[in-house]
Protein backbone atom coordinates (compact mmCIF):
# COMPACT_ATOMS: atom_id res chain seq x y z
CA UNK A 1 0.00 0.00 0.00
CA UNK A 2 1.58 3.43 -0.53
CA UNK A 3 1.27 6.33 1.69
CA UNK A 4 -0.43 8.59 2.84
CA UNK A 5 0.72 12.10 2.58
CA UNK A 6 1.97 12.69 6.36
CA UNK A 7 -0.05 15.30 8.46
CA UNK A 8 1.31 16.82 11.49
CA UNK A 9 -0.12 15.20 14.60
CA UNK A 10 -1.02 19.14 16.00
CA UNK A 11 -3.12 19.72 12.71
CA UNK A 12 -5.27 16.00 13.79
CA UNK A 13 -5.76 17.64 16.98
CA UNK A 14 -6.99 20.92 16.14
CA UNK A 15 -9.15 19.48 13.56
CA UNK A 16 -10.70 17.06 16.25
CA UNK A 17 -11.09 20.12 18.51
CA UNK A 18 -12.53 22.14 15.78
CA UNK A 19 -10.46 24.00 14.07
CA UNK A 20 -11.57 24.20 10.30
CA UNK A 21 -8.35 25.94 9.21
CA UNK A 22 -6.26 22.99 10.55
CA UNK A 23 -8.79 20.42 9.03
CA UNK A 24 -8.66 21.94 5.45
CA UNK A 25 -4.72 21.19 5.91
CA UNK A 26 -5.52 17.62 7.06
CA UNK A 27 -7.84 17.65 3.83
CA UNK A 28 -4.98 19.11 1.51
CA UNK A 29 -2.46 16.72 2.95
CA UNK A 30 -4.70 13.92 1.74
CA UNK A 31 -7.44 14.69 -1.19
CA UNK A 32 -5.32 12.79 -3.98
CA UNK A 33 -5.23 10.02 -1.94
CA UNK A 34 -8.38 10.12 -1.38
CA UNK A 35 -9.52 10.93 -4.45
CA UNK A 36 -7.05 8.48 -6.29
CA UNK A 37 -8.95 5.28 -4.25
CA UNK A 38 -12.39 7.15 -4.88
CA UNK A 39 -11.63 7.03 -8.75
CA UNK A 40 -10.62 3.78 -8.65
CA UNK A 41 -13.22 2.34 -6.38
CA UNK A 42 -16.11 3.79 -8.30
CA UNK A 43 -14.71 3.75 -12.03
CA UNK A 44 -16.43 7.26 -12.41
CA UNK A 45 -13.73 10.31 -11.82
CA UNK A 46 -16.99 12.63 -11.31
CA UNK A 47 -18.66 10.57 -8.93
CA UNK A 48 -15.14 10.13 -7.44
CA UNK A 49 -14.99 13.75 -6.24
CA UNK A 50 -18.74 13.43 -5.03
CA UNK A 51 -17.19 10.57 -2.91
CA UNK A 52 -14.36 12.64 -2.03
CA UNK A 53 -16.13 15.53 -0.56
CA UNK A 54 -18.31 12.61 1.93
CA UNK A 55 -15.19 10.97 2.65
CA UNK A 56 -14.04 14.39 4.42
CA UNK A 57 -17.37 15.22 5.84
CA UNK A 58 -17.27 12.00 7.50
CA UNK A 59 -13.59 12.67 8.82
CA UNK A 60 -14.64 15.58 9.69
CA UNK A 61 -17.10 13.92 12.33
CA UNK A 62 -15.37 11.27 13.33
CA UNK A 63 -12.61 13.14 13.91
CA UNK A 64 -13.42 13.53 17.55
CA UNK A 65 -13.37 9.76 18.11
CA UNK A 66 -9.73 9.11 16.53
CA UNK A 67 -7.52 7.82 18.94
CA UNK A 68 -4.28 7.29 17.16
CA UNK A 69 -4.43 3.66 18.03
CA UNK A 70 -3.76 3.45 13.99
CA UNK A 71 -1.74 5.88 11.75
CA UNK A 72 -3.99 8.55 11.36
CA UNK A 73 -3.43 8.24 7.09
CA UNK A 74 -4.39 4.66 7.49
CA UNK A 75 -7.80 5.72 9.68
CA UNK A 76 -8.48 8.04 6.92
CA UNK A 77 -8.09 5.54 4.43
CA UNK A 78 -10.35 2.72 5.90
CA UNK A 79 -12.86 5.52 6.25
CA UNK A 80 -12.81 6.39 2.50
CA UNK A 81 -13.03 3.07 2.16
CA UNK A 82 -16.74 2.57 4.04
CA UNK A 83 -18.07 5.56 2.84
CA UNK A 84 -17.29 4.18 -0.97
CA UNK A 85 -18.23 0.84 -0.03
CA UNK A 86 -21.52 2.21 1.15
CA UNK A 87 -22.13 4.20 -1.31
CA UNK A 88 -21.87 1.65 -3.45
CA UNK A 89 -24.73 -0.12 -1.18
CA UNK A 90 -27.00 2.65 -1.41
CA UNK A 91 -26.85 2.97 -4.76
CA UNK A 92 -27.20 -0.47 -5.66
CA UNK A 93 -30.71 -0.75 -4.21
CA UNK A 94 -31.06 2.31 -6.15
CA UNK A 95 -29.99 0.98 -9.16
CA UNK A 96 -31.72 -2.52 -8.67
CA UNK A 97 -35.11 -1.18 -8.71
CA UNK A 98 -34.24 0.43 -11.80
CA UNK A 99 -32.16 -1.73 -13.84
CA UNK A 100 -29.94 -4.70 -14.28
CA UNK A 101 -26.60 -4.31 -11.89
CA UNK A 102 -23.84 -3.47 -14.14
CA UNK A 103 -22.15 -6.27 -13.46
CA UNK A 104 -25.12 -8.72 -14.30
CA UNK A 105 -25.10 -6.47 -18.03
CA UNK A 106 -21.60 -7.35 -18.11
CA UNK A 107 -21.69 -11.09 -17.82
CA UNK A 108 -24.94 -11.06 -19.78
CA UNK A 109 -22.87 -9.45 -22.73
CA UNK A 110 -20.40 -12.29 -22.17
CA UNK A 111 -18.02 -9.59 -22.87
CA UNK A 112 -14.67 -8.67 -21.28
CA UNK A 113 -13.40 -4.82 -21.10
CA UNK A 114 -12.39 -3.96 -24.55
CA UNK A 115 -11.30 -7.16 -26.25
CA UNK A 116 -8.10 -6.72 -27.52
CA UNK A 117 -7.62 -2.89 -26.89
CA UNK A 118 -4.52 -2.18 -25.57
CA UNK A 119 -5.15 0.63 -22.92
CA UNK A 120 -3.46 1.79 -19.90
CA UNK A 121 -4.24 0.30 -16.39
CA UNK A 122 -5.91 2.86 -15.12
CA UNK A 123 -8.29 3.00 -17.87
CA UNK A 124 -8.82 -0.53 -17.62
CA UNK A 125 -9.42 -1.05 -14.16
CA UNK A 126 -12.34 1.39 -14.89
CA UNK A 127 -13.73 -0.77 -17.55
CA UNK A 128 -13.56 -4.36 -14.75
CA UNK A 129 -16.80 -5.43 -13.51
CA UNK A 130 -17.62 -3.72 -10.42
CA UNK A 131 -17.24 -6.66 -7.70
CA UNK A 132 -14.09 -7.44 -9.46
CA UNK A 133 -12.54 -3.79 -9.96
CA UNK A 134 -13.19 -3.05 -6.37
CA UNK A 135 -11.51 -6.18 -4.81
CA UNK A 136 -8.86 -5.85 -7.34
CA UNK A 137 -8.43 -2.14 -6.30
CA UNK A 138 -8.64 -2.97 -2.52
CA UNK A 139 -5.93 -6.11 -2.83
CA UNK A 140 -2.93 -4.90 -5.53
CA UNK A 141 -3.19 -1.28 -5.83
CA UNK A 142 -4.28 -0.75 -1.68
CA UNK A 143 -2.95 -3.48 -0.46
CA UNK A 144 -5.84 -4.97 1.40
CA UNK A 145 -5.40 -8.80 2.47
CA UNK A 146 -8.06 -11.08 1.62
CA UNK A 147 -9.60 -11.35 5.06
CA UNK A 148 -9.50 -7.92 4.88
CA UNK A 149 -11.42 -7.57 2.01
CA UNK A 150 -13.62 -9.99 2.90
CA UNK A 151 -14.44 -8.58 6.26
CA UNK A 152 -15.71 -5.16 4.82
CA UNK A 153 -17.39 -6.45 1.20
CA UNK A 154 -19.19 -9.05 3.71
CA UNK A 155 -18.13 -12.10 1.16
CA UNK A 156 -15.60 -15.07 2.05
CA UNK A 157 -12.16 -14.82 1.50
CA UNK A 158 -12.10 -16.96 -1.15
CA UNK A 159 -14.36 -15.22 -3.14
CA UNK A 160 -12.41 -12.51 -2.56
CA UNK A 161 -9.55 -14.27 -4.39
CA UNK A 162 -11.66 -15.19 -6.93
CA UNK A 163 -12.89 -11.86 -7.83
CA UNK A 164 -8.69 -10.62 -7.87
CA UNK A 165 -7.55 -13.53 -10.24
CA UNK A 166 -11.01 -12.97 -12.71
CA UNK A 167 -9.82 -9.23 -12.48
CA UNK A 168 -5.99 -9.75 -13.31
CA UNK A 169 -7.01 -11.92 -16.20
CA UNK A 170 -9.76 -9.53 -17.78
CA UNK A 171 -7.06 -6.77 -17.26
CA UNK A 172 -4.76 -8.92 -19.03
CA UNK A 173 -6.99 -8.71 -22.19
CA UNK A 174 -7.72 -5.58 -21.69
CA UNK A 175 -4.27 -4.35 -21.44
CA UNK A 176 -3.74 -6.78 -24.80
CA UNK A 177 -0.84 -8.81 -23.17
CA UNK B 1 -2.24 -32.11 -4.00
CA UNK B 2 0.29 -35.24 -4.31
CA UNK B 3 0.19 -36.22 -7.47
CA UNK B 4 4.20 -36.47 -9.19
CA UNK B 5 3.03 -35.65 -12.57
CA UNK B 6 3.94 -32.96 -14.59
CA UNK B 7 0.86 -30.52 -14.26
CA UNK B 8 -1.47 -29.68 -17.58
CA UNK B 9 -2.14 -26.04 -18.22
CA UNK B 10 -5.47 -26.38 -17.32
CA UNK B 11 -4.78 -27.62 -13.96
CA UNK B 12 -1.97 -24.91 -13.86
CA UNK B 13 -5.41 -22.66 -14.39
CA UNK B 14 -6.93 -23.88 -11.62
CA UNK B 15 -4.15 -23.51 -9.25
CA UNK B 16 -2.72 -20.15 -10.28
CA UNK B 17 -4.78 -18.09 -7.83
CA UNK B 18 -3.77 -19.78 -5.30
CA UNK B 19 -0.20 -20.37 -6.16
CA UNK B 20 -0.09 -16.14 -6.78
CA UNK B 21 -1.71 -15.65 -3.38
CA UNK B 22 1.62 -18.33 -1.67
CA UNK B 23 -1.65 -20.41 -0.51
CA UNK B 24 -0.19 -23.60 -1.81
CA UNK B 25 1.17 -26.86 -0.23
CA UNK B 26 4.81 -27.29 -0.74
CA UNK B 27 4.53 -30.05 -3.44
CA UNK B 28 1.39 -28.44 -5.20
CA UNK B 29 3.79 -25.14 -5.59
CA UNK B 30 6.89 -27.23 -6.94
CA UNK B 31 4.60 -28.49 -9.99
CA UNK B 32 3.38 -25.32 -10.10
CA UNK B 33 6.55 -23.96 -10.90
CA UNK B 34 8.02 -27.09 -12.44
CA UNK B 35 5.25 -26.75 -15.08
CA UNK B 36 5.52 -23.19 -15.75
CA UNK B 37 9.75 -23.29 -16.63
CA UNK B 38 8.65 -25.47 -19.60
CA UNK B 39 5.53 -23.92 -20.36
CA UNK B 40 5.41 -20.97 -23.06
CA UNK B 41 1.98 -20.32 -22.40
CA UNK B 42 1.40 -20.40 -18.95
CA UNK B 43 5.18 -18.40 -18.25
CA UNK B 44 4.03 -15.37 -20.39
CA UNK B 45 0.71 -15.81 -18.65
CA UNK B 46 2.41 -15.69 -15.05
CA UNK B 47 4.76 -13.27 -16.24
CA UNK B 48 1.56 -10.81 -17.33
CA UNK B 49 0.00 -11.25 -14.09
CA UNK B 50 3.35 -10.32 -12.25
CA UNK B 51 3.32 -7.52 -14.63
CA UNK B 52 -0.07 -6.05 -13.74
CA UNK B 53 0.48 -6.85 -9.82
CA UNK B 54 3.61 -4.43 -10.06
CA UNK B 55 1.91 -1.63 -12.24
CA UNK B 56 -0.86 -1.92 -9.65
CA UNK B 57 0.80 -0.87 -6.98
CA UNK B 58 2.74 1.33 -8.47
CA UNK B 59 0.08 3.53 -9.57
CA UNK B 60 0.32 7.60 -8.46
CA UNK B 61 -2.33 9.36 -6.60
CA UNK B 62 -4.83 11.90 -8.32
CA UNK B 63 -5.21 15.02 -8.54
CA UNK B 64 -9.35 15.91 -8.68
CA UNK B 65 -10.18 18.14 -11.27
CA UNK B 66 -11.17 21.09 -8.92
CA UNK B 67 -10.62 21.59 -5.58
CA UNK B 68 -13.27 20.15 -3.45
CA UNK B 69 -12.40 21.84 -0.07
CA UNK B 70 -15.03 25.17 -0.69
CA UNK B 71 -17.87 22.58 -0.79
CA UNK B 72 -16.56 20.21 1.92
CA UNK B 73 -16.02 23.69 4.59
CA UNK B 74 -19.70 24.77 3.37
CA UNK B 75 -20.40 20.94 4.61
CA UNK B 76 -19.12 21.20 8.01
CA UNK B 77 -19.54 24.98 9.53
CA UNK B 78 -19.66 24.66 13.05
CA UNK B 79 -17.86 27.52 14.37
CA UNK B 80 -17.58 25.86 18.03
CA UNK B 81 -14.27 26.49 18.35
CA UNK B 82 -13.59 30.06 17.31
CA UNK B 83 -15.82 30.77 20.50
CA UNK B 84 -13.87 29.93 22.57
CA UNK B 85 -10.84 31.80 20.55
CA UNK B 86 -12.91 34.61 20.43
CA UNK B 87 -13.14 34.14 24.38
CA UNK B 88 -9.69 34.60 25.18
CA UNK B 89 -9.03 37.33 22.32
CA UNK B 90 -11.55 39.70 23.97
CA UNK B 91 -10.61 42.32 25.86
CA UNK B 92 -11.93 42.42 29.32
CA UNK B 93 -13.58 39.32 28.60
CA UNK B 94 -12.58 37.38 31.51
CA UNK B 95 -14.22 34.19 33.51
CA UNK B 96 -16.91 36.47 35.49
CA UNK B 97 -18.31 38.46 32.74
CA UNK B 98 -18.42 36.12 30.10
CA UNK B 99 -18.97 33.08 32.38
CA UNK B 100 -22.78 33.05 30.50
CA UNK B 101 -21.98 34.60 27.59
CA UNK B 102 -19.68 32.06 25.99
CA UNK B 103 -21.27 28.94 26.74
CA UNK B 104 -24.45 29.93 25.65
CA UNK B 105 -22.92 31.36 22.77
CA UNK B 106 -21.43 28.10 22.26
CA UNK B 107 -24.74 26.18 22.89
CA UNK B 108 -26.29 28.27 19.87
CA UNK B 109 -22.99 27.12 17.75
CA UNK B 110 -24.04 23.31 18.22
CA UNK B 111 -27.49 24.04 17.20
CA UNK B 112 -25.96 25.79 14.05
CA UNK B 113 -24.17 23.12 13.61
CA UNK B 114 -27.13 20.90 13.11
CA UNK B 115 -28.86 23.84 11.12
CA UNK B 116 -26.16 23.89 8.46
CA UNK B 117 -25.78 20.13 8.11
CA UNK B 118 -30.05 20.03 7.13
CA UNK B 119 -29.43 22.97 5.30
CA UNK B 120 -26.58 21.25 3.51
CA UNK B 121 -28.91 18.11 2.93
CA UNK B 122 -32.08 20.21 1.50
CA UNK B 123 -29.85 21.91 -0.89
CA UNK B 124 -28.43 18.46 -1.93
CA UNK B 125 -32.08 17.06 -2.39
CA UNK B 126 -33.49 20.37 -3.65
CA UNK B 127 -36.01 20.74 -1.19
CA UNK B 128 -36.97 23.59 1.13
CA UNK B 129 -35.67 23.56 4.62
CA UNK B 130 -38.31 21.90 6.94
CA UNK B 131 -40.23 23.92 9.62
CA UNK B 132 -38.51 24.32 12.62
CA UNK B 133 -39.88 21.99 15.11
CA UNK B 134 -37.92 21.79 18.55
CA UNK B 135 -38.59 24.40 21.09
CA UNK B 136 -36.44 27.26 20.63
CA UNK B 137 -33.32 28.27 22.20
CA UNK B 138 -33.58 31.73 23.70
CA UNK B 139 -29.29 32.95 23.74
CA UNK B 140 -27.08 35.72 23.92
CA UNK B 141 -23.84 35.76 22.06
CA UNK B 142 -20.46 36.77 23.29
CA UNK B 143 -20.24 39.89 21.31
CA UNK B 144 -23.78 41.10 22.22
CA UNK B 145 -26.29 41.31 24.82
CA UNK B 146 -29.09 40.76 22.19
CA UNK B 147 -31.17 38.15 22.68
CA UNK B 148 -30.90 35.77 19.62
CA UNK B 149 -33.19 33.16 18.90
CA UNK B 150 -31.94 30.17 17.68
CA UNK B 151 -34.13 27.15 15.95
CA UNK B 152 -33.35 24.12 15.55
CA UNK B 153 -34.76 22.14 12.56
CA UNK B 154 -35.39 18.69 14.14
CA UNK B 155 -35.51 15.86 11.33
CA UNK B 156 -38.79 15.21 10.61
CA UNK B 157 -40.04 15.92 14.02
CA UNK B 158 -42.96 18.70 13.00
CA UNK B 159 -41.70 19.19 9.54
CA UNK B 160 -45.15 20.94 7.72
CA UNK B 161 -43.57 19.26 4.34
CA UNK B 162 -45.82 16.49 2.43
CA UNK B 163 -43.63 13.62 2.07
CA UNK B 164 -42.69 12.76 -0.88
CA UNK B 165 -42.25 9.27 -2.14
CA UNK B 166 -41.01 9.67 -5.87
CA UNK B 167 -37.72 11.38 -6.18
CA UNK B 168 -37.53 13.96 -8.55
CA UNK B 169 -35.01 13.96 -12.06
CA UNK B 170 -32.25 15.84 -10.16
CA UNK B 171 -32.20 14.62 -6.62
CA UNK B 172 -29.09 12.72 -6.16
CA UNK B 173 -29.67 9.57 -3.92
CA UNK B 174 -29.20 9.22 -0.23
CA UNK B 175 -26.10 7.63 -1.00
CA UNK B 176 -23.92 10.54 -1.63
CA UNK B 177 -24.91 12.22 1.44
CA UNK B 178 -22.50 10.92 4.69
CA UNK B 179 -25.65 9.44 6.25
CA UNK B 180 -25.94 6.00 8.09
CA UNK B 181 -28.49 3.88 5.41
CA UNK B 182 -26.77 0.36 5.49
CA UNK B 183 -26.29 -2.44 8.06
CA UNK B 184 -22.85 -1.48 8.20
CA UNK B 185 -23.06 2.40 8.41
CA UNK B 186 -25.63 1.77 11.30
CA UNK B 187 -23.38 -0.46 13.28
CA UNK B 188 -20.70 2.00 13.08
CA UNK B 189 -23.17 4.63 13.78
CA UNK B 190 -24.09 2.65 17.22
CA UNK B 191 -20.78 2.74 17.88
CA UNK B 192 -20.20 6.34 17.27
CA UNK B 193 -23.32 7.47 19.75
CA UNK B 194 -22.13 5.32 22.14
CA UNK B 195 -18.52 6.73 22.28
CA UNK B 196 -20.16 10.54 21.72
CA UNK B 197 -22.37 9.43 24.44
CA UNK B 198 -19.78 8.56 26.73
CA UNK B 199 -17.81 11.64 26.24
CA UNK B 200 -20.93 13.71 26.48
CA UNK B 201 -21.86 11.79 30.12
CA UNK B 202 -18.15 12.47 31.30
CA UNK B 203 -19.08 16.24 30.45
CA UNK B 204 -22.16 16.14 32.05
CA UNK B 205 -20.82 17.98 35.12
CA UNK B 206 -18.93 20.73 33.25
CA UNK B 207 -21.79 22.30 31.24
CA UNK B 208 -24.27 24.24 32.31
CA UNK B 209 -27.22 22.64 33.21
CA UNK B 210 -29.40 24.51 31.02
CA UNK B 211 -27.58 23.92 28.18
CA UNK B 212 -27.92 20.11 29.11
CA UNK B 213 -31.08 20.10 29.96
CA UNK B 214 -32.35 22.26 26.16
CA UNK B 215 -29.45 19.61 24.40
CA UNK B 216 -31.10 16.28 25.70
CA UNK B 217 -34.45 17.65 25.04
CA UNK B 218 -33.68 17.93 21.35
CA UNK B 219 -31.86 14.19 21.47
CA UNK B 220 -34.67 13.09 22.94
CA UNK B 221 -37.02 14.30 19.89
CA UNK B 222 -34.09 12.96 17.41
CA UNK B 223 -34.59 9.41 19.10
CA UNK B 224 -38.17 9.77 18.71
CA UNK B 225 -37.73 10.55 15.25
CA UNK B 226 -35.23 7.84 14.29
CA UNK B 227 -37.31 5.23 16.24
CA UNK B 228 -40.64 6.56 13.53
CA UNK B 229 -38.61 6.27 11.21
CA UNK B 230 -36.91 2.73 11.74
CA UNK B 231 -40.73 1.50 12.02
CA UNK B 232 -42.07 3.37 9.18
CA UNK B 233 -38.60 1.65 7.23
CA UNK B 234 -39.90 -1.75 8.23
CA UNK B 235 -43.59 -1.35 6.83
CA UNK B 236 -42.49 0.15 3.77
CA UNK B 237 -38.60 -1.00 3.37
CA UNK B 238 -38.90 0.59 -0.85
CA UNK B 239 -39.31 4.02 0.34
CA UNK B 240 -36.37 6.36 -0.34
CA UNK B 241 -38.03 9.14 1.56
CA UNK B 242 -38.18 7.16 4.52
CA UNK B 243 -34.47 6.31 4.31
CA UNK B 244 -33.51 9.63 3.94
CA UNK B 245 -35.65 10.87 7.05
CA UNK B 246 -34.00 8.51 9.08
CA UNK B 247 -30.64 8.71 7.57
CA UNK B 248 -30.76 12.70 8.35
CA UNK B 249 -31.89 11.75 12.08
CA UNK B 250 -29.43 10.12 12.36
CA UNK B 251 -26.79 12.32 11.44
CA UNK B 252 -27.98 15.14 13.06
CA UNK B 253 -27.72 12.77 16.40
CA UNK B 254 -23.91 12.55 15.40
CA UNK B 255 -23.58 16.24 14.88
CA UNK B 256 -25.38 17.58 17.86
CA UNK B 257 -23.53 15.07 20.19
CA UNK B 258 -20.42 15.90 18.56
CA UNK B 259 -21.11 19.62 19.10
CA UNK B 260 -21.58 18.80 22.91
CA UNK B 261 -18.54 16.66 22.92
CA UNK B 262 -16.83 20.24 22.08
CA UNK B 263 -18.63 22.84 23.77
CA UNK B 264 -16.60 24.40 25.73
CA UNK B 265 -16.70 23.59 30.05
CA UNK B 266 -18.29 25.81 32.06
CA UNK B 267 -15.77 28.12 34.51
Amino acid sequence: MTQLDSVPADDVALAASGDRRAFERVYRANVNRVFAVCVRMSGDRMRAEELTQDVFVRVWEKLPLFRGESAFSTWVHRLAVNVILNARKAEGRERSRREPDGEEMLEARGSSPHHGDRMDLEKAIATLPPGARRVFVLHDVEGYTHEEIAEMLGVTAGGSKAQLHRARMLLREALGR
Amino acid sequence: MSDQRLMTCEQLDERLPDWLENDLDPTTRALVEQHVAVCARCTALVSDLAFIRRQAAALPELVPSRDLWPEIEARIQAPVIPLETQRAAQPGAGRGRSRHAWWLGAAAAALVAVTAGVTHYMTKLGQPAPTVAVAPAVVRTLDSARPVEVTEPAASLASTEAPRTTPQPDERPVASAPAPVNEVEQSEYARDVAQLRAIVRERRTELDSTTVAVLEKNLELIDRAIAESRAALERDPASDFLADQLARAMTKKVAILRTVALLPARS
